[in-house]
């Protein structure tokens, strides 16, 4: 596989490496390429790179902030002149080789001019239509007009083309209006940065190795409807009650009902909603038990005479500090662990507070409890539907070559996997796969070793 | 749970037993509890049949064999439908059932009917019926045709000998094996509650479970039917309870001149019998994918051999009483020992040691998880 060539150069034709994703997964590899001189692209179908670490508040098992240490790495990629941002774009295909991979990506219209775009924000004060604002889970409104959030790299404004008066005008706006309407972003932006006749664009990139690190979504809980999500106000998903807890969240940081905006006086949160299930999602998505034992470690620090509970089926505290976080939970902050897994919450019409169902499996019978709000740990699912020639496995993930020898190789020579889309994981071991991919997409393009010359499609 | 010094022994091939008797998923359970919180049943019992289910797959004998909470499932599947592994506890728990009942059956016979497949039961069925035939037809052939000659229909005869004689050793069978199950399940329950108050929890749990039950379209057929069948069944008693009695007692005579009303009842009861055997039986021979799936799912050959047997007991009972409003009396007599030789083998094999024993077992457990206290009541 890796035999040395008589003259490496035939084989490797450049020294790019292509990054698909730009959460802290790609963020890492990208830097760690660029610090040894090679030109990276880094794509993400998002308007800015962070992921989903950038919807979280802190992180576990240190209660680190978040955006605190993502932050820096973020902006670190502007700093590098061999990183090259393509934001809200696709990949489209890929072709050829390891050494000489052809891929095609398709760069939505933002209709903005990002060269002219300072970030300053004055057009999304001024934008007339309201939007559920997707960075805080649906939780709160943003224009059609945006920047994703306040410390988005790269931090330039975007137009949701759908939502957009001008762009797509209402049918029956469209019949009274003489001419386009609205126009209020371009009459305003300072630097005349507005194109609403921007087109999408087709850029065709050679690369010698690729790397995935597209991430994970939420499972969608509607596929669980005894859960009540969607139907009863106050059960969330466990990203929406991140954002609730965040500083730069919807309510700045107050654990508030959405029903009546009160503090919630007993919350619940449900483990294993799609996962671990023959129904849904086979797998264990890892990182649930963690993370709803750190959003009750923050609910009690937000508000300290909150009660707390988890409802799990087995505690994976697996990680280096982890179980000793979860110790801490039981000790220091009270959280109280109870094995039961909950099968229904119905809502009280009255209070719209919630009682769940379930088996306590220590004492042997079923109970119900009452909760002010109910946070269901979702299961994931990975961001693998891309049209890359890559193995699948049957859950979806993509299929590492081999999970003891080779687990960032995929089963295309050249083109590596790092992170969640590889399989449900946390930060600190999508960050080392990274710097792994890293390593090993810069042996092809620095043209140390030479990988065999097959083709793919 | 126990203190310092108290052993629990462990009966490791009690799985593996429970595996063959039907519970094939009983390995896939990891504990989860979905099941107990899903059933409308542990709403109103105090009762674990997850904890039941991991008693089983541990092996520990002397936990399960006084468990009451097997019995108290019906088989209508939520907790299936629920399951994250997709495990069957309903089909797991009527294994443990089969078990419980090989464990309190006094002579061993339960064991080898719950242990064999459908054809054996089937042959010995068969075999008991020729039996049967041979006796009315060839030894009571005469006695026959001398009732038949009399033009009325005469039930108490000698001809009752035999289905008598086979119900007296049933009852030989059954009857210990009942007290045997009390003595299992009354260990280490307290005796909390009066009886009145318990026979009022008993009831209240019942009409509280079925009416739920009866708004979900699957659940409502099923009901239907078992009431069906007890009411056909209960009928006969009854009858058959006033008829003995007016052989002493000829002022109950009285009962049988009212024409209209004891034929109405007797067609009643055979009707009812004849469509709560006979609409499962149809179902399960006609499930498909989208129509009666459930009847599909659950079914076993013990189901089978208890529909198989009561089919031509309920259809010969009718046709007794059509032939001999036909003035058909010989074939009225005719269907009368037919049904008298479906009638032995079904006392012998179903009532006495089969599944037909749930009643008096589901009885006892009733009684003892009352007394105990285990029905929350409300």
């Amino acid at each position: 596989m890796w035999a040395p060539a008589l003259d490496i150069s035939e084989v490797i034709d450049v020294s790019s490496v292509l990054i698909v994703g730009g959460g802290v997964a790609g963020i890492q590899a990208a830097l760690d390429l660029a610090e040894q001189g090679i030109d990276v692209y880094l794509v993400d179908k998002a308007p800015s790179v962070g992921g989903k670490m950038a919807y979280l508040d802190k992180t576990f098992p240190t209660l680190d902030c978040a955006s605190c240490i993502l932050a820096p790495k973020m902006a670190a990629l502007l700093r590098y002149p061999n990183i090259k941002l393509i934001m809200y774009s696709e990949v489209q295909e890929v072709s050829g080789r390891a050494g000489n991979f052809k891929v095609k990506i398709l760069k939505k219209p933002t209709y903005v001019d990002w060269s002219k775009c300072n970030g300053c924000g004055v057009c999304t004060e001024k934008c007339p239509t309201k939007v559920p604002n997707e960075y805080n889970m649906g939780l709160s409104q943003r224009r059609a007009i945006y920047i994703m959030f306040p410390q988005a790299v790269p931090k330039r404004a975007v137009i949701d083309a759908e939502h957009c008066m001008r762009l797509n005008p209402p049918p029956k706006a469209k019949e009274k209006a003489k001419g386009p309407l609205c126009g209020v972003c371009e009459r305003n932006c300072p630097t005349k940065a507005i194109r609403y006749d921007q087109q999408p664009e087709i850029i065709e990139l050679n690369v010698a190795a690729i790397i995935i690190a597209t991430g994970m979504e939420l499972y969608d809980p509607k596929n669980l409807p005894e859960l009540g999500y969607g139907k009863h106000q106050n059960v969330y998903t466990n990203l929406e009650f991140e954002r609730l807890v965040s500083a730069t969240g919807p309510t700045n940081g107050e654990i508030v009902r959405k029903s009546d905006g009160k503090h919630p006086k007993r919350i619940a949160w449900i483990q294993c909603v799609g996962s671990r299930d023959v129904r849904f999602n086979h797998y264990c998505s890892a990182y649930c038990c963690m993370a709803a034992t750190k959003q009750a470690i923050l609910a009690k620090e937000h508000l300290p005479d909150v009660d707390c509970t988890v409802y799990y089926m087995d505690i994976r505290a697996f990680g280096k500090g982890f179980n000793e976080f979860v110790e801490r939970a039981k000790k220091e902050f009270g959280v109280k662990y109870i094995r039961g897994k909950v099968v229904r919450i119905d809502e009280i019409p009255e209070t719209k507070n919630l009682r769940i169902v379930y088996e306590d499996t220590a004492a042997s019978y079923l109970k119900t409890e009452e909760y002010d709000m109910v946070v269901l740990s979702m299961a994931v699912r990975p961001n693998s539907k891309l049209n890359f020639p890559v193995e699948l496995t049957s859950d979806g993930f993509v299929q590492l070559k081999n999970p003891y020898l080779d687990p960032v190789s995929t089963t295309v020579e050249g083109i590596f996997v790092v992170g969640a889309v590889a399989g449900a994981k946390d930060i600190p071991d999508s960050v080392t796969e990274a710097s792994a991919a890293a390593a090993r997409a810069a042996l092809i393009a620095k043209r140390l070793a030479c990988p065999t010359p097959e083709v793919v499609k | 749970m126990a203190g310092g010094s108290e052993f629990i022994s462990i009966n490791p091939t009690l799985n593996r037993e429970v595996f063959k008797l039907g519970g094939k998923s009983l390995l896939e359970c990891y504990q989860c509890g979905s099941c107990t919180a899903v059933c409308p049943l542990s709403e109103e019992m105090d009762v674990s049949f997850r904890r039941a289910i991991r008693y089983t797959q541990l092996g520990v004998e002397e936990k399960i064999l006084g468990d009451i909470s097997p019995w108290s499932c019906n088989l209508h599947g939520d907790c299936t439908d629920s399951c994250p592994r997709g495990a069957s506890p309903s089909e797991i728990l009527a294994a443990i059932r089969r078990y419980q009942s090989n464990k309190y059956d006094w002579t061993g016979l339960a064991k080898w009917w719950n242990g064999s497949s459908f054809g054996a039961k089937l042959l010995a069925y068969i075999a008991i019926f020729a039996v049967s035939l041979l006796v009315y037809f060839g030894f009571y052939w005469q006695k026959i045709l001398q009732l038949a000659s009399t033009g009325k229909l005469v039930m108490i005869s000698e001809l009752l000998i035999p289905v008598v004689a086979v119900f007296i050793v049933a009852l030989a069978i059954l009857l210990p094996s009942g007290y045997r199950a009390y003595k299992f399940m009354i260990k280490d329950k307290k005796k909390e509650v009066g009886l009145g108050k318990a026979l009022k929890l008993i009831a209240n749990f019942f009409i509280r479970l079925e009416t739920e039950a009866m708004g979900v379209p699957h659940k409502r057929d099923r009901i239907i039917e078992h009431v069906l069948i007890l009411i056909g069944l209960g009928l006969f008693i009854l009858l058959a309870i006033i008829y003995v009695l007016a052989i002493p007692f000829p002022v109950f005579h009285r009962f049988f001149e009212f024409k209209i009303l004891s034929r109405a009842l007797i067609y009643i009861a055979s009707l009812s019998l004849l469509v709560g055997v006979g609409s499962p039986l149809t179902k399960r021979l006609t499930a498909g994918e989208k129509t009666h799936w459930y009847y599909k799912k659950f079914t076993t050959p013990t189901d089978w051999m208890s529909l198989v047997t009561l089919f031509p007991v309920a259809l010969m009972t009718l046709l007794v009483f059509v032939f001999y409003d036909l003035s058909m009396v010989l074939y009225a007599y005719i269907a009368f020992s037919l049904l008298l030789s479906f009638l032995i083998p079904f006392l012998l094999f179903e009532f006495a040691f089969g599944k037909h024993t749930h009643w008096l077992y589901k009885v006892i457990a009733y009684y003892v998880g009352a007394r105990a206290g285990y029905f929350r009541g409300d």
